[in-house]
């Protein structure tokens, strides 16, 4: 059973009941101790909250008793994990950091609490890079995410636990959060359908904050159809979020015919492999086939796009980061003895010391492209390079409709084989980050395999608040995958 | 733009976060790099060009002047005890 619908006809026909499909998942999570419990090295979920699931399981058990499915309810019985950068009320939430290994959070974010109220069932929070800072999931304060089945590869970052666990049933579905490329990217290598909506789409409001330019939560599921209704649920305005933008997503069958598509010239360089390649130029080749019209287009900034996406998400990481002082938010480190003399910037340290290397480089970098002196040659610039990115694609979007390109040069990489370079791990974004910049909508939908059966995907890049289309886009190709 | 050891621990200290030596030599090497393959930024003609800090123009929106409920969570919620009392 992977999808909404499959589970909601089990229930109707009393094959299983929203309880059993909740124990069900435990116990396969329980039973995998390569991906959970005390002494597990790549854990999936870093925290499971089996009392609170049962009684949602429950809750469920007793509407789909009186009433059935109540279209209020369009999410009713499904287990979901979420990300474990989004909060909820009781629950620990740790970001995969160190430095908050025992926050328990005071308050449910908006997107969790708009699942719960839909009567999602929420199995757990997933393993992520630390503070979502990561392409790999290698940066998890609590041990790397590996892809299964294939013990030696990264899953993508920064949300891998969640690709991971929508991929081998860990659960029904999963939401994410994408700064640069963190739910398409795990979603192309693991080979599960990840949507990042137009910025503004979905609230913030209890997500923990990287770069809040870029920042937005989104939906991974098995399907497109799920990811659309995922969204649905979870996005519109919010009276927390004063970025939130009126957003409505419909299901929308698109007319291939009446489709035109563009293809990034920029994007098509040497450095993506060939078997990426020729996936995606199957894939467009199949949108060719079905009547669409294929133009190439130019968006002459990307190669600057990594630059500014760095900087921009370095400045605004450092200064998002400064809560963490084990005053506002962060645990006490345990060395520290209250009878010793100390100063506040000594506390300060000792506490911010918990962060990883990836978290404290970013931190100290912003801090540096923040700085009079710098400012205006790296933050300032970076901005202003951004509008130009920006305008490359609204530009773009004045002849085509949606734009197609690889999600990620590779498949999925080997543990180990990029984390020892920042540099080389953030060139794996060059396709993500454009988008982020932007603010545009964009999804990855497996549509492929390469060697070793590593799955590829294809990105799908809308203009803003066209979300509909993509997700339409999206449906139909994958109609044609027998994935 | 040179970045050298000494600077990476000035910086450090300014964001609170101590490194080691060998955690400043070493991050001094990486952040090198990575700003030395930011520098492409400073070929680029950004004279008429506005910063972009938010993706959309948008503007602030205003609800009702009234008092109503702020957001707390749902329990009664109390800092924890830290000095052990």
């Amino acid at each position: 059973m992977r999808t909404i619908a499959a589970a909601h006809k089990a229930f109707i026909e009393k094959k299983i009941s929203p309880v059993e499909l909740t124990q069900e998942y435990f116990q396969t999570i329980r039973n995998t101790r390569t991906l959970y419990g005390p002494g597990c090295q790549n854990p999936v979920y870093l925290t499971l909250c089996e009392e609170r699931a049962l009684a949602q399981a429950q809750a469920a058990e007793r509407i789909l008793t009186t009433e059935g499915i109540p279209a209020n309810k369009p999410l009713l019985g499904i287990p979901m994990g979420i990300k474990d950068n989004l909060v909820i009320e009781g629950v620990r939430t740790t970001c995969a950091s160190k430095i908050l290994d025992n926050y328990i959070p005071p308050y449910t974010a908006t997107a969790v609490k708009r699942l719960e109220e839909a009567g999602a069932v929420i199995l757990g929070k997933l393993n992520m890079d630390e503070f979502a800072m990561g392409g790999s999931n290698e940066n998890s304060a609590y041990g790397p995410v590996k892809y299964p089945l294939y013990g030696d590869r990264v899953p993508g970052g920064s949300s891998g636990g969640s690709a991971v666990a929508v991929k081998f049933n860990l659960c029904l579905a999963a939401l994410g959060s994408d700064t640069g490329g963190s739910i398409r990217l795990p979603a192309s290598y693991c080979g599960v359908v990840g949507f990042k909506p137009t910025y503004g789409s979905v609230s913030r409001y209890g997500l923990v904050a990287y770069a809040s330019s870029l920042d937005q939560i989104g939906p991974m599921a098995y399907t497109v159809d799920d990811t659309l209704r995922i969204l649905q649920t979870i996005e519109g305005p919010d009276q927390l979020d004063a970025m939130c933008l009126p957003s409505k997503t419909s299901d929308s069958r698109i007319s291939m015919k009446d489709l035109t598509i563009g293809i990034p010239q920029e994007y098509f360089v040497d450095g993506i492999s060939n078997e990426v390649r020729q996936a995606i130029n199957e894939a467009i080749g199949w949108f060719a086939t079905q009547g669409a019209k294929i133009k190439p287009v130019s968006l002459p900034h990307t190669s600057l796009a990594i630059a500014v996406y760095y900087i921009i998400a370095m400045c605004e990481a450092s200064s998002n980061l400064a809560r963490f002082d084990g005053v506002r938010f962060g645990i006490k480190p345990p060395e520290f003895f209250w009878d010793r003399y100390v100063n506040l910037a000594e506390y300060y340290q000792a506490v911010r010391n918990l962060f990883g290397a990836e978290v404290k480089r970013r931190i100290i970098l912003g801090t540096f492209a923040l700085s009079s002196g710098y400012y205006d040659a790296y933050y300032d610039r970076a901005c202003r390079v951004r509008r130009l990115i920006q305008q490359d694609f609204l530009k773009a979007f004045e002849e085509v409709d949606v734009l197609l390109s690889p999600v990620a040069p590779t498949t999925a990489f080997k543990l180990g084989e990029k984390i020892q370079d920042p540099l080389q791990m953030y060139l794996n974004d060059i396709f993500t980050i454009p988008v982020n910049l932007a603010g545009l909508p964009a999804l990855s939908v497996p549509c492929g395999w390469g060697s070793d059966s590593l799955p590829i995907g294809l990105q799908i890049i809308g203009q803003p608040g066209d979300d509909s289309r993509v997700l339409g886009v999206a449906q139909a190709f994958e109609e044609t995958l027998a994935w | 733009m040179d970045l050298n050891t000494d600077l990476t621990r000035r910086l450090a200290h300014l964001a609170r976060i101590p490194v080691t030596e060998a955690e400043a030599t070493l991050f001094t090497q990486q952040m090198a790099d990575i700003l030395q393959y930011m520098d492409r930024l400073a070929t680029v003609d950004v004279q008429d060009i506005e910063p972009l800090i938010h993706p959309f123009d948008i503007e602030s929106w205003y609800r009702e002047d009234e008092a109503v409920k702020s957001v707390m969570p749902s329990t009664e919620y109390r800092a924890p005890p830290i000095l052990g009392d």
